[in-house]
């Protein structure tokens, strides 16, 4: 009997646990909640806005934004010995301007269409509420435009008449049922939806944030750039002027042209309608292998400006101070290093760096700005000159006057397109200049590499494989 | 012995009996050791070094007495005991093929006779002087359908190991690995170093590795059995009433089994100067005039003497001049080992004990690699009371690697930089500061070298401790309770003149706890003694939870102090910790009719937290079924004298893979990037309820033969798993802001041959001669992936279906044009092209390749003993693995990159009519006129290369002093010993080491001698 009373008793104790089921539960992530406990807490709602600006620490919109459109024409080029972004100092199919963003960007909007469209009523603020709201419509816009510019033709400038733009986003996936196949939408639908958002976004937002952050000036200059792109000239000079009228950013002065972008002299670039702040400077910011520094002025140094460029400038020319000598200075300000001389650079330029990417934050560390006030007087300059609007000589001479050259007496789109070129090497804007006007892909003449014709169909991104199979849907551009 | 005559006439007055005896094997040799039992009264003897035991105080009676002892046939007789002394001498058979060895199944322990699914045994005996730090490499070769391949040759360093081919697609087809009843947790390892958790148990303290290979047999881990199973026992004491002691001293030397072969500074300068003759010297331009080639060479020359002169030659140097540095010379560092393990074991019936101690300190053979161990092993089984029993086992390991960066192409790992860094740079300047190198002075590996150190601690507690009742002599219960515990501390350092941010730490701390408890209710049972009844009943519980901690300071004030509280701004901290659970039903029930019919059921319900909650317990049931056809009357009959022993074996069983990530199925608002000091959050990921493990479904059919009487035995076994409900991530259109959803679909084929030889070639006159041998035949294809889907990825491997996993999809190699040296490749209608299309669509040129899987692997072990001399020589082999040969085809064969070049430069084509596999040195991807030049950027066949290999992988042989010797310094006994490690390799494949890929830490050759003292 007592053997029978053993055995029950251990199979109770065995089998007892059977029954809970539980054992099972109670465990939890420690670094993620769920949607639905997330967007109902004021300090999670910030985290999400922190999140949709983290995003422009990417790749792609840091180095891959501000040097594959340059690389590509004809403002820097491949150092001898480097492969970053030699694909499009040669024109080779599939490099791409800045194709990198179509897979961030849609994080990005993803982000923000949860900011701008997820918040449920009275968990914050109407006031912070509609703040947020008009940040994130902006970071919407900016991120289709980034698409848009990179995958179809401006409007009006199609080859052929292909007139597709890119998938637009502008409801938040937070279920399955919203990750549906979409088809592009036509880069006027893009261009719309972008004018939309930024113009309720101006009315939601004012100029109170850290020029950090998104702000109204910012929203108007982004309205302004995007006009140009588009040819409503009038926007764009509308836009620009508001922008300027609105902003605490102011032009810097001719002292302050050689520094403006040394975190350690300003705090934020005193021209910077918008600067991103990076995420964690002292911890080599975007890292050896993706930081603007490490590309541009240390380690890597694999883009140097053209000769081409460098011929554009007067002696005077205060933005003579943004080259140095070709060295790997490490962090902080340039001192030339000839122990760290980058071999390469002599044969190409006379042995010249561009030192607007410092790391002056820490090693390979930069703050960027996405607008900087000059851009601003270009656009009115351009805007005016094209559109047939009053004084385009005005905006082009301030912007010179602080430059320390001279001012012109009449002003041709070409004379726009150089101080373009001048003032923002190592930004991001010649491929797409050329670009959007519909004009030659041109190649530095000193380098072997032939033009690229605006008809080629390397002018447009390409889509990538995974993304056609992935969804039906999306058309390849012309010639891939 | 004195002491011991002395005592049996008092033993005899007690008016109880005495039964003594030698034992000896079949050529008369004694044996020590031996245990000598008297079942009826559990009361032994161990036989000591001349093979003599004595057993006292016998109540006088009849007695069954066995005497058993590894290696060979277990005796049992009967005998008389009365009040005098009786003389029983016992003469073993050897049982070289192990048919009464008992083979650990799970849970279960059964003879190998009884086995019916596919199990591989590796013993003690097996492995006894091959000087390696884990149970992993103990088995590559010597276990039939297990494939291990090193990961790094740091001493210490991680194996990839599979059983029957790789069945997963994103998830691990790492097997579950126990060690004695406890699941070891793989989770938070090192970031500094390669390393595997089971380094915490010292080889010599395991007494035998048993692989549970198919699903039938790895179907009672349920859904941790897909990937096998691998089972480690410790040694244990033992109930002779003697205690034995070893020491054993081991020292060892290890250095680089090959390298590459590099061109010197003058060939570099040449190459360079050529390639920039050849494309027109593209960055030139200033001073290139391509109608003048003299010009060109004078313009080419100016670029690479700058190049010369940025790394601190003098100004104007002859190209003569620049002097060569061998930068393997410079990395490559031959290491010195020892090891020290002191072993006490013994016991009596109601307590038994092994007791093993162990220091090991192991250099590497590359710069600043090192493991040392500090080990403690201790077994302990205590009889409480005539029905209870308790057992404790305890690891504890305390080691610690310094490392170096290990693979890929990191510019600062050293085999990678040592074929990265051209000839013509320099560790040091004249004036003894570190040199610019091609990476930069911070990037010099002589800095990596001397100032920057990457080191590693962990502390292993792997233990067990379990009751044991005793209902009958047929039914008991154990219930044991398991911890795993680890504890991984990183520590990064490179002093102010190393860093660029004035000094910088990083320390990481991983702590993991994974304990477990299992609950077995174990019957067996005969009945007419011939219905052999057996069977388990359990449930196991297991939770695992780690805490990750990183931390990152900069600015250090000197480069004495190594620490966060040293630095600064500790600067970057981040931490997280995360969890499982699972829990889990199981039973077996075995039933053998007469030792002829041997059937065995299984199954097992397990649940695991990371599932999806609709889905998270699932049944995966097992059974097999043997025939014993040689027990059979009708067999008997035949009269086929030779034959002892044939088994027919056949199982099918179901087991599950749950090795994904913790929280894979939920959906989540996870962190992300940080931004003005707040940490986003973000939507990172998509839920899915119905997530699950993925499921392994096993066919295995096996033949067991013995024959030649016992000479020659031979398994065989076939098997077709199909892995099913892989967990892939289905791709969602990258504009929802998702790359895709975990689901639960796809399938992957494994099917496979092994064949196991064991035979005794002589054994005659003293001579020993054995030979195993073991090969395994594997293939493996996809069968299906997301529905309407045909490949994964558009990349080179592509994972498509109809395909291998690994298989390639690439364009097939042409060679190079004798007539322009330009490089070609077969279009898709088997035409030369010299751009191929390498993109979807009717036009694609790309075929299926081999992959990076092993075909064929297995190896062949000979030891062949005399007196007291035994030698062991043992090969490993793999057949039909290829590897892309980053430095041989991707950076050493071409100027591009102005870093170093092998010495296969001098085969790139100079002229019209070189025939050979190199195109010209070109800087630039595409030649004047659009045609490919550079074959790197097209990944051709010829990126390959098949790693097929035999290797010498190990040769041991040691003495034993004869007894006449070791009695008169009162020692037991004396073994010397000397063993080498990877001593040869026959293969074709030119990298460093075809065991690994192309840059990562080669393994060494290593050479041991040692010696081992029984007191």
């Amino acid at each position: 009997m007592n053997k029978l009373r053993n055995i029950a008793l251990l199979l109770v104790a065995v089998l007892s646990i059977q029954a809970c089921t539980e054992i099972l539960e109670d465990v939890e992530p420690s670094t993620e909640i769920t949607p639905e406990v997330g967007l109902a807490d004021p300090g999670a709602i910030a985290a999400v806005r922190a999140n949709m600006y983290s995003r422009l620490h990417a790749f792609a919109f840091t180095t891959e934004l501000m040097l594959a459109p340059e690389a590509f024409a004809d403002n820097i080029t491949s150092r001898d010995g480097s492969s970053r972004f030699r694909g499009q100092a040669f024109n080779n199919v599939r490099s791409g301007m800045n194709d990198g963003a179509y897979g961030v960007a849609y994080l990005l909007i993803n982000d923000a269409n949860l900011l701008a469209e997820g918040i449920p009523d009275g968990v914050i603020t109407d006031a912070l509420r509609n703040q947020y709201r008009g940040e994130a419509l902006v970071l919407r816009a900016f991120a289709h435009f980034v698409l848009v510019r990179g995958f179809g033709y401006e409007p009006g400038q199609e080859v052929s008449g292909f007139n597709l733009g890119v998938i637009v986003r502008t409801e938040p996936v937070v279920g399955l049922s919203d990750a549906d196949t979409r088809a592009r939408s036509t880069n006027a639908e893009v261009y719309t939806q972008m004018n939309a958002d930024l113009n309720a976004a101006i009315a939601l937002l004012d100029n109170s944030s850290s020029r950090n952050f998104v702000t109204q000036s910012f929203a108007q200059g982004l309205l302004a750039r995007i006009n140009l792109y588009e040819g409503n000239h009038a926007g764009a000079n509308a836009a620009a002027t508001a922008a300027l009228a609105g902003t605490s950013a102011a032009l810097a002065t001719t002292a302050q042209v050689a520094t403006m972008f040394d975190e350690t002299a300003f705090a934020i670039n005193p021209e910077a309608l918008f600067e991103t702040l990076l995420a964690n400077p002292a911890a080599e910011g975007q890292g050896v292998n993706s930081s603007l520094n490490a590309y541009t002025a240390s380690q890597w140094v694999a883009q140097i400006p053209t000769p081409g460029l460098l011929a554009l400038y007067d002696p005077a020319d205060a933005r003579n101070a943004w080259y140095s000598a070709c060295d790997d200075n490490g962090t902080g300000p340039d001192t030339d290093n000839p122990a760290q001389a980058i071999a390469g650079c002599t044969a190409i330029n006379g042995g010249l760096e561009l030192n607007k990417w410092n790391g002056e934050l820490g090693q390979f560390a930069d703050n960027i700005p996405l607008m900087r006030v000059s851009e601003l007087l270009l656009i009115q300059a351009e805007a005016r000159l094209s559109g047939g609007i009053a004084d385009p000589l005005t905006p082009i001479n301030t912007l010179r006057a602080q430059r320390g050259v001279a001012a012109l007496g009449a002003v041709t789109l070409a004379d726009i397109l150089n101080e373009r070129r001048m003032e923002f090497v190592g930004e991001g804007q010649r491929g797409f200049d050329l670009k959007r006007l519909g004009m030659t892909m041109t190649k530095d003449p000193g380098l072997t590499a032939p033009d690229v014709p605006y008809t080629d169909f390397r002018i447009l991104n390409d889509f990538a494989s995974g993304d056609l199979d992935t969804n039906e849907d999306l058309i390849q551009n012309p010639g891939y | 012995m004195l002491l011991l005559v002395g005592l049996v006439p008092a033993a005899a007055l007690a008016q109880s009996g005495v039964l003594s005896g030698t034992v000896t094997d079949e050529t008369g040799e004694a044996i020590p050791g031996v245990n000598v039992v008297i079942t009826q009264l559990t009361k032994g003897d161990a036989t000591d070094v001349e093979g003599k035991y004595s057993i006292t105080n016998i109540p006088a009676g009849t007695y069954t007495v066995t005497a058993s002892f590894t290696g060979y046939k277990k005796y049992e007789t009967t005998v008389q005991v009365g009040s005098g002394i009786v003389t029983l001498d016992i003469t073993m058979e050897d049982d070289i093929l192990g048919l009464d060895d008992v083979v650990i199944v799970g849970y279960q322990t059964v003879s190998k006779r009884e086995v019916s699914g596919a199990v591989s045994k590796v013993s003690a005996k097996d492995f006894k002087d091959v000087p390696v730090q884990s149970a992993q490499s103990i088995l590559q070769g010597r276990a039939a359908g297990v494939q291990i391949t090193t990961q790094s040759g740091n001493p210490g360093g991680a194996f990839t190991v599979t059983v029957r081919g790789a069945g997963s697609i994103n998830s691990s087809s790492a097997p579950l690995y126990i060690v004695d009843g406890v699941q070891v947790s793989f989770a938070n390892q090192s970031s500094q170093t390669s390393q595997t958790p089971l380094n915490a148990i010292d080889p010599n303290s395991i007494e035998s590795i048993e692989v549970l290979k198919d699903a039938a047999s790895a179907s009672i881990y349920g859904a941790n059995g897909a990937n096998g199973v691998v089972i480690i026992t410790t040694k244990k004491g033992s109930n002779t009433g003697r205690t034995n002691i070893t020491a054993r001293s081991e020292f060892g030397y290890r250095e680089e089994i090959s390298r590459f072969g590099v061109a010197n500074s003058q060939e570099w300068i040449e190459y360079q100067i050529q390639a920039r003759e050849n494309s027109g010297n593209v960055f030139d331009f200033l001073q290139d005039n391509p109608a003048n080639p003299a010009g060109r060479r004078t313009a080419a020359e100016t670029t690479v003497r700058n190049t010369v002169e940025s790394f601190g030659h003098a100004a104007g140097i002859a190209f003569a001049d620049v002097p060569t540095t061998n930068w393997q010379d410079f990395i490559y560092d031959a290491g010195f080992s020892q090891r020290y393990t002191l072993t006490a074991s013994g016991g009596d019936n109601d307590t038994q004990y092994f007791l093993n101690g162990g220091y090991e300190d192991t250099e590497g053979h590359i710069f600043n690699s090192a493991f040392t161990r500090y080990n403690i092993t201790a077994n302990l089984d205590q009889r409480l009371n005539s029905k209870l029993r308790t057992s404790v086992q305890i690891n504890l390991a305390n080691t610690a690697q310094t490392g170096e960066c290990q693979d890929g192409s990191f510019i600062n790992c050293p085999v990678t930089a040592s074929g990265f860094e051209p000839p013509i740079t320099m560790p040091f300047n004249a004036d003894g500061t570190f040199a610019n190198t091609r990476f930069g002075t911070r990037n010099n590996i002589a800095l990596q070298k001397e100032l920057v150190r990457r080191t590693n601690r962990n502390t292993q507690i792997l233990g067990n401790s379990s009751l044991t009742y005793e209902f009958t002599n047929w039914l008991t219960f154990k219930s044991t309770f398991g911890v795993d515990y680890r504890v991984v501390s990183d520590n990064q350092f490179r002093p102010p003149i190393a860093s660029t941010l004035g000094g910088q730490v990083f320390e990481a701390d991983r702590e993991t706890t994974n304990w477990s408890t299992n609950n077995v209710l174990s019957a067996r049972k005969t009945f007419s003694e011939k219905h052999n009844v057996s069977g388990i009943l359990g449930m196991e519980y297991r939770r695992e939870r780690s805490n990750v901690f990183t931390s990152f300071g900069t600015g250090l004030p000197n480069g004495l102090l190594s620490v966060i509280n040293a630095t600064s701004t500790p600067n970057a901290v981040s931490g997280f910790n995360t969890e499982f659970r699972q829990a889990g039903y199981f039973a077996r029930a075995n039933y053998d009719y007469d030792g002829k019919y041997i059937v065995s059921a299984t199954a097992r319900y397990d649940g695991s937290s990371r599932f999806g909650s609709e889905e998270r317990w699932g049944f995966f049931p097992g059974a097999t079924a043997a025939w014993r056809l040689s027990e059979e009357d009708f067999f008997k009959n035949l009269n086929w004298g030779g034959v002892e022993e044939i088994k027919l074996r056949v199982g099918y069983g179901t087991t599950g893979n749950s090795l994904i990530a913790n929280f894979a199925s939920r959906s989540a608002l996870g962190v992300g990037g940080s931004y003005n000091g707040l940490t986003g959050l973000t939507l990172s990921r998509l839920g899915n309820d119905l997530l699950t493990w993925e499921e392994a479904e096993e066919i295995n059919v096996g033949l067991d033969v013995i024959f030649l009487k016992g000479r020659l035995s031979a398994n065989i076994d076939a098997y077709q798993r199909d892995n099913n409900e892989l967990l892939l991530n289905r791709p969602l259109p990258r504009d929802s802001g998702f790359g895709g959803i975990n689901q639960n679909v796809g399938s992957v084929r494994n099917e496979g041959i092994e064949l196991q030889l064991n035979s005794v070639n002589v054994d005659r006159a003293g001579i020993l001669w054995t030979t195993n041998f073991n090969i395994s035949v594997q293939r493996n294809e996809i069968l299906s992936l997301n529905e309407g889907q045909t490949s994964l990825n558009g990349g080179s491997v592509p994972f498509a279906v109809g395909q291998a996993r690994t298989a390639r999809f690439i364009p097939e190699w042409a060679g190079i044009n004798p007539a322009n040296g330009l490089p070609m490749w077969y279009d898709r209608n088997g035409d030369i092209t010299y751009n191929p299309v390498l993109t979807a669509g009717a036009n694609d040129d790309r075929r299926f390749f081999d992959g990076s899987e092993e075909d064929v692997v297995g190896g062949l072990g000979n030891t062949i003993s005399y007196k007291g001399f035994t030698f062991d020589v043992f090969f490993q082999y793999s057949f039909g693995r290829t590897i892309f040969m980053t430095q041989e085809f991707f950076f050493g064969t071409t100027p591009i990159f102005t870093t170093g070049l092998l010495d296969d430069i001098e085969r790139a084509w100079q002229q019209p009519g070189d025939v050979t596999d190199l195109p010209r040195v070109f800087i630039g991807s595409t030649e004047p006129g659009g045609s490919t030049a550079d074959p790197r950027v097209t990944r051709a066949d010829n990126a390959y290369q098949d790693a097929s290999y035999i290797r010498l992988k190990n040769m041991t042989l040691s003495y034993n002093l004869p007894t006449s010797i070791t009695e008169k310094i009162n020692l037991r006994g004396v073994r010397l010993y000397a063993s080498g490690l990877n001593l040869y390799t026959w293969t074709a494949f030119t990298g460093l080491d075809p065991e690994q890929s192309s840059q990562s830490f080669p393994t060494a050759l290593q050479v041991n001698g040692g010696i081992e003292i029984n007191f």
